[in-house]
């Protein structure tokens, strides 16, 4: 039995891992923050692997485990992670917009414009990019209608193509 | 806004589904179909297309010291000495000792089986004596009235 839990569990964890990785430090820019949310959603899963009902649908709760955790951490340990070199304020307040035209680096103008953007606007889209899900599991996910899904993602995508038109 | 705007918006919308992948296989016909003659159209397409190559190529490695951490926290979390202790080895006794009350039952069974053989036996030899002692009065008593006089009932005996 246990096995049987162990085996399942590194399937599970094998498909999903970098997928959930890159959705939760897109959203906390703090690699120990990401870090911290991953492995508390992984253990999460692992303790409650024989509860949970639908293991088809494994990834939406993975998704929404780690969403409710991001969220959480937010609400109660935000302050801690404030202090963290490692935190995205700190980074997004170090970076010049200008430097980064200056390097030419497109990917880091992208990103710069995304972490100006609303959460949970960008949310969404990094859901789409990172996690691989359908408007229809984003929308569960984030407990949203499918057309907000769709709105937000083509919003941000605007956003980021005016962006690049603007400089 | 013209008309010609808001129509491009509504391909915009669907050049957003189609790098979505949510865009009906039945209307990106009519999307490619618009892209091949608005120019405005094209350039959102090629402008979202590297937008999205960008963003995908962006990918964090998931960390070693993250994947050592969460089977190491999974070690800590599963009740190995308990488990080896008990639950395991239980499992192992429990079938020994099915297997020997198994052994058991079966030499009990073949010791019965033996011990009724026996009395079968015993029980046939006495039942034979019985018979041949039966048999041997038969004889006896057919002898003994094959031997007497005849005699006529209600007058004398005849003599030969």
């Amino acid at each position: 039995m246990e096995n049987h839990i162990i085996i399942d569990f590194t399937l599970f964890y094998n498909k999903y891992k970098a997928r959930l990785y890159n959705y939760v430090f897109k959203i906390v820019r703090s690699r120990m923050l990401a870090e911290d949310i991953v492995h508390d959603v992984f253990i999460k899963l692992y303790d409650n692997y024989s509860n949970i009902r639908n293991l088809g649908r494994i990834e939406l709760w993975l998704f929404k485990t780690a969403r409710n955790e991001i969220y959480s951490y937010f609400r109660k340990k935000i302050n801690k992670y404030n202090q963290d070199n490692d935190c995205w304020e700190q980074n997004a307040s170090d970076e010049n917009i200008s430097e980064l035209i200056e390097n030419k680096e497109l990917i880091s103008i992208l990103e710069h414009e995304l972490k100006l953007m609303d959460r949970e606007q960008s949310e969404a889209y990094y859901l789409k990019e990172y996690s691989d899900l359908s408007y229809k599991e984003i929308a569960d996910i984030m407990d949203i209608t499918e057309n907000l899904v769709k709105s937000r993602i083509y919003k941000v995508r605007q956003k980021l193509k005016r962006t690049l038109e603007s400089l | 806004m013209k008309e010609q705007d808001i129509n491009c918006e509504v391909f915009d919308i669907m050049i957003s589904e189609y790098m979505d992948n949510e865009l009906p296989k039945e209307r990106e016909a009519s999307l490619f179909a618009h892209i091949s003659v608005c120019e405005n159209c094209r350039h959102e397409f090629k402008q979202q297309n590297m937008i999205k190559y960008e963003i995908s190529k962006n990918k964090e490695a998931f960390p070693e010291e993250l994947e050592q951490r969460i089977f190491s926290s999974i070690k800590e979390r599963a009740p190995q000495p308990l488990y080896n202790r008990f639950n395991k080895p239980i499992s192992v006794f429990v079938s020994y000792g099915m297997a020997v009350i198994l052994v058991v039952i079966i030499m009990f069974s073949f010791w019965q089986i033996q011990k009724m053989r026996t009395e079968v036996g015993t029980l046939r030899e006495a039942y034979r004596v019985s018979y041949e002692r039966v048999q041997t009065q038969t004889r006896e008593m057919n002898l003994i009235m094959n031997n007497m006089p005849a005699y006529r009932v209600g007058g004398q005996a005849e003599t030969y």
